[in-house]
């Protein structure tokens, strides 16, 4: 059956368009009045506006906007590929344990280390909860693996049920933590597995930019492939896909990108579940174009989502974790009914 | 090198005067000091834990450990009063970058760290008269506690107990106000020598305990209604020398935020009074 899809010029251009144009606004908009003409300037080097906006506009709006791009964009691409190879519709990242994982190193990070760091700042500096939240995602993802890797190759179905009990164990263990925790830790694991990008530094951008182009060149490459997967595991096999190295790669490489954007910006939900299904909608299931509208998309809703954040509470600042559940959630929700008759 | 330009002029201009002083005070105790010296003129935002005193009238700038460069810097302050525990601490980088003085202010539940935060804020904000009048103050009501406090044998065991709807009580363990408060009044936290911060008790543990007296917020009781519906609702309590001489007494629960303060000193000396009046 042939199903009319618009033609990619037609998807690709507006979501382009309308990505430079999130990205304007929010490198123009925030708590700090400004003009129009001023935060362009401010853009350029060697400009002539005053210093309190030149350090606003290039250290705080511009590497946020920079990494939302990228992290929107590895949790959206993470996502479709996770829906692609487990033949799921409701994978997300955290489907292989992933986020329950780095929840449970990062908040180990912050119960342990916050007293010790009182005395040894040097302990802050070294970056522990990056580091642990990124341990945390990558044990679990490998425990998850192996829990579905037997004798006749990984099975997707034991791999989920597996993330949801390594999940459950990782949220029990949140669970004991948030006992021993005092009030400061507390309130800091709450806003941590909230998600935010304010912690945008050069060296965070640089780490997301890279992560973010090789998972889309890699999986680009894959891309194919995933399409053949669709058809179901077997079949796959039998069109010459080498299905047990494709997994492993693609499982390996969907953790790491995910375990880089919760080290850099905590638990940032939805966009892996949501956007991946946004994207099939419109240019259908070929990885090929749906992979790439789905990174931009993604990299959409969290520039968005993260320009609210900024400026609805000032001079306080909401979590982006919340706002992009609020908004992806009643949105899945509509995604639900406008498919009801066809599932 | 222009950033150095920046420092610069900061360096050469004169301390502020009272009237142009626009300052941020990130933390509660912190917020109780600025109005006792009577320099909330000064204020122009305050976190989210310092809203009761002045009834949501300033800017909030949020979380104290999660503040933002950019909503601060809009509100172009020239002081930002935090605690040690304040941050990110990136954003205190760059406000410090666009020129606002950063003090970190002693933190603690000693009165010595109490008199010293006096001293600090009262520094920053130029009302060293006040400080002087303020650390006066501090000193007689620790003198009357010190005065009050009873022999080691006529000693009383108190607890505060934490209740919130639809859960288990919680106790005060160490390092907590309240815990500060029990000691402070003369009497023994028995939960102290158990646990840190603020746990859930079982009700056997509260038993074991024996408290001579239970502490808990106004809020609390007054939602409660009466000591009645309190010891019906929790009927462990009715089981320990506090329940059954009816000793559960309030504190003001705006007391216990952040570290102590003066209205912790007053508060202590109040429930002290209560406790051995006879």
């Amino acid at each position: 059956m042939q199903i009319k899809r618009y033609s990619l010029a037609w998807v690709f251009t507006p979501i382009a368009l309308l990505l430079l144009a999130a990205s304007f606004t929010a490198v123009l908009v925030g708590p700090m009045p400004m003009s129009l003409g001023q935060a362009l300037q401010a853009l350029l080097p060697n400009n002539d506006v005053a210093p309190h906006i030149n350090l606003i506009v290039q250290q705080v709006r511009l590497p946020r906007v920079l990494l939302c791009v990228a992290v929107g964009a590895i949790l959206a691409m993470s996502g479709t590929v996770m829906q692609g190879l487990f033949r799921n519709p409701l994978a997300d990242p955290g489907i292989i344990g992933v986020s329950g994982g780095a929840a449970l190193g990062a908040a180990l990070a912050i119960v342990l280390f916050a007293s010790m760091a009182q005395s040894h700042p040097v302990l802050l500096s070294l970056a522990t909860v990056p580091v642990f939240a990124f341990l945390g995602g990558s044990i679990t993802t490998f425990l998850v693996y192996q829990l579905g890797t037997g004798r006749n190759g990984t099975s997707v179905t034991i791999m989920l049920l597996a993330g949801v009990a390594i999940s459950a164990l990782a949220g029990a263990a949140m669970g004991l933590l948030n006992y021993y925790a005092d009030d400061q830790a507390l309130r800091d694991i709450a806003l941590w597995s909230m998600g935010s990008v304010a912690g945008a530094s050069w060296s965070s951008i640089g780490l997301a930019w890279v992560t973010a182009i090789s998972l889309f060149v890699l999986f680009q490459r894959d891309s194919r492939k995933l399409n053949a997967f669709l058809l179901g595991e077997p079949e796959a096999r039998h069109m010459g896909i080498a299905v047990e190295s494709l997994k492993r790669r693609l499982i390996l490489l969907c953790a790491a990108g995910v375990g880089v954007t919760v080290a850099l910006c905590g638990m940032i939900g939805f966009i892996g579940l949501v956007i991946p299904h946004l994207g099939r909608m419109i240019v259908g299931p070929d990885h090929r174009t749906l992979l790439p509208l789905s990174a931009m998309a993604g990299a959409l809703l969290l520039l968005v989502a993260d320009t609210f954040a900024r400026t609805l509470v000032a001079p306080a600042e909401l979590p982006v974790g919340i706002l992009t559940a609020l908004a992806g959630a009643p949105f899945f929700i509509f995604l639900l009914l406008q498919q009801r008759g066809r599932l | 090198m222009r950033i150095l330009l920046l420092v610069m002029s900061l360096i050469s201009l004169p301390s502020w005067a009272h009237s142009d002083a626009k300052v941020i005070s990130a933390g509660a105790s912190i917020t109780e000091i600025v109005y006792a010296l009577q320099a909330q003129d000064q204020l122009i935002a305050t976190d989210v834990t310092s809203k009761k005193w002045h009834r949501g009238k300033l800017a909030d700038v949020g979380y104290h450990r999660q503040l933002t460069a950019e909503g601060i810097l809009a509100l172009s302050p020239n002081l930002l009063l935090v605690s040690k525990e304040a941050g990110p601490q990136h954003t205190l980088d760059m406000l410090q970058q666009a020129g606002v003085e950063v003090a970190v202010v002693q933190s603690g539940n000693t009165l010595a760290d109490l008199k010293t935060r006096i001293k600090q804020i009262a520094e920053k904000t130029q009302h060293q008269d006040e400080a002087t009048a303020l650390l006066k103050q501090v000193d007689e009501l620790a003198a009357q506690l010190t005065a009050n406090q009873p022999a080691k044998d006529k000693r009383q065991k108190a607890i505060f107990v934490l209740m919130r709807e639809g859960r288990a009580p919680s106790l005060a363990g160490a390092d907590t106000p309240a815990d500060t408060i029990i000691t402070l009044m003369g009497a023994d936290n028995p939960a102290a020598a158990k646990i840190s911060s603020y746990k859930p008790a079982s009700t056997e543990a509260l038993v074991a305990m024996a408290p001579d007296v239970i502490i808990m917020s106004k809020r609390t009781l007054k939602q409660l209604g009466s000591i009645d519906a309190l010891l019906e609702q929790q009927p462990a309590l009715a089981a320990t020398p506090a329940g059954q001489k009816r000793r559960i007494l309030a504190i003001d629960g705006t007391s216990l935020i952040g570290e102590i303060g003066i209205n912790s000193l007053k508060e202590a000396l109040r429930l002290n009074q209560e406790v051995y009046a006879d």
